[in-house]
């Protein structure tokens, strides 16, 4: 049994951690809650349904294209939506509600074109789960797991090996600093939208082979994102991601004691705590 | 290589720069200098893009800068110190210098490649700058955890080595011990000798005097006198300007 609900800690907290890592680069660099990201996830799994399973296009280059749909997706978000606000010097509270309604529009969008109706990728047929010591876990599983290993590997490379991340780490210190060395801190919020939401991107479509689709499918999972940044430390990629495993450990532990309808709620009881008693989360740091 | 033509910057009624204009001559030291809430930080964040002039016109050599961003000026050739340490808290020393040295390339698919990593030369300068302020032996400390001194010294070292052709300097010597007064001072003789042209604002008259060939200065938002140190010095309406009536 532990070693079971060990296993689903893991697959939870890839798939949060999917959704965090770009949602807390974005918050990073920009320094707003986006929640459409949310739409971006739901967009490109819809997006990977309709390449594949509706106009028949090869699996992969149905991803391929889903992946870029999404980075361009979250790019035109910043551009229609945050950035004229940030022109206007607009307070991050605005920005949050403009994402909220973002997100909004954004879910009607799919409901409108793909209808309310639950959708499957039918790429991999329900598999035989393979097990380890008594515990089960299917192919699919295996594959969330190390791509989200290797996504947070690839990023964590990206931020501290090369200029662009090392820039976006200068912008996510300090904006005015920044472009009085000469970043453009537009562009890196632009950079910073792409990466984070093709990331949202891959994290969509391996959760829509791994569940089904419905058009609030983002909703759930930004605000598991978002506990999970909250939980790691807002603003620090590594805090989201080290969040996110141990919000899917506190979900899929806690239910060992409780009944499984609680999960969403022991998400939100420790969201609550972390905010009441510690807001900077675990790797965050506390501001004067 | 700097020129002010009747700048205005008003904050509501409080006219903070009202009208002025000066020139400054390159490779020499320029000193502003002005009693407090003459407009001279705001002098300095209206060229380095920081505030929108009301009116007026800035140009660095013969580009107009006027209004431009930040990140615009400071790739045609402004690098700046700021009035306290403006770092990259979370940044190495060493990764706040190579930010600086060369910032504007980040095109993305040559970052993924690494094509464009911080070639062996640009890592000697960043050597040699660090070597110039006392602090190659600690180059991955992170910044936000140096002395407010140390914190001076890196971002002076990070403003010179930011490709530039003018530097602004915001009172460089402002709460630093009397050794690190000393050693900014033959940095900045450094720099003059080497032909770097330097803007400066400080308060401090003797720091002014012994690093400055020409002095400009302000009171109420206009430039009230400009010329050399011996001549500031014995300006009427300077020392009343400080002084009072």
């Amino acid at each position: 049994m532990f070693l079971q609900l060990l296993i689903n800690s893991l697959i939870a907290g890839a798939i949060y951690a999917l959704v965090a890592s770009g949602f807390s680069l974005i918050y990073s660099t920009c320094k707003f809650v986006h929640f459409a990201h949310g739409a971006v996830v739901a967009f490109s799994a819809y997006i990977a349904y309709l390449l594949f399973s509706i106009w028949g296009l090869n699996f992969w280059l149905a991803v391929i294209l889903a992946i870029i749909f999404g980075a361009f997706l979250g790019w035109l978000i910043n551009v229609l939506v945050y950035r004229p606000l940030r022109r206007k010097k607009s307070s991050s509270v605005i920005l949050l509600i403009a994402g909220f309604a973002t997100l909004i529009i954004l879910e009607s969008l799919i409901l409108m074109f793909f209808g309310a109706d639950v959708k499957t990728i039918d790429f991999i047929q329900t598999a035989e789960g393979l097990e380890f010591f008594g515990a089960i876990i299917t192919p699919l599983q295996i594959v969330i797991v190390i791509v989200s290993v290797i996504l947070f590997i690839l990023l964590f490379l990206l931020m501290k090996k090369t200029r662009i991340g090392k820039a976006m780490r200068a912008v996510a210190d300090n904006t005015e600093v920044a472009e009085i060395v000469g970043i453009s801190a537009e562009r890196i919020h632009s950079w910073s939208f792409i990466i984070g939401s093709a990331i949202a991107g891959i994290g969509g479509i391996l959760i829509g082979l791994e569940q089904n689709l419905e058009p609030t499918m983002g909703t759930n999972l930004v605000i598991k994102g978002f506990t999970a940044a909250i939980i790691g430390g807002i603003g620090s990629v590594p805090g989201a991601v080290l969040g996110s495993f141990l919000l899917g450990a506190a979900e899929n532990f806690g239910i060992w004691y409780l009944p499984s309808g609680y999960k969403d709620a022991i998400a939100f009881v420790i969201l609550f705590i972390f905010l009441l008693f510690r807001s900077q989360g675990i790797l965050g740091i506390k501001k004067s | 290589m700097l020129k002010l033509e009747k700048v205005k910057k008003y904050f509501g009624g409080i006219k903070a720069v009202d009208g002025c204009s000066f020139a400054i001559a390159p490779k020499k030291i320029t000193a502003l200098i002005g009693p407090n809430g003459s407009g001279k930080t705001t002098i300095f964040n209206l060229i380095s893009g920081i505030l929108k002039c009301d009116s007026g016109r800035i140009f660095l050599g013969d580009k107009n800068i006027t209004n431009l961003s930040p990140h615009k000026i400071s790739n045609l050739g402004l690098s700046r110190v700021f009035q306290q340490a403006h770092l990259f808290d979370n940044l190495s020393i060493e990764e706040n210098m190579s930010i600086a040295i060369d910032n504007e390339d980040m095109k993305f698919v040559k970052n993924l490649l690494g094509l464009n990593r911080i070639s062996k030369e640009k890592k000697q300068k960043i050597k040699e700058a660090l070597n110039k302020v006392g602090l190659e032996k600690s180059p991955q400390h992170l910044c936000g955890e140096l002395s407010y001194g140390q914190k001076r010294l890196v971002e002076l070292a990070r403003a010179i080595i930011n490709p530039h052709r003018l530097l602004i300097l915001d009172e460089p010597v402002a709460g630093v011990n009397p050794k690190l007064r000393e050693k900014i001072i033959k940095i900045l003789k450094d720099l003059e000798k080497a032909g770097e042209t330097v803007l400066l604002i400080e308060h401090d008259m003797n720091f002014t005097f012994s690093v400055a060939n020409r002095i400009v200065v302000m009171d109420a938002g206009q430039v009230i006198a400009e010329g050399t140190p011996a001549n500031i010095k014995n300006n009427k309406q300077v020392l009343e300007a400080y002084l009072g009536d």
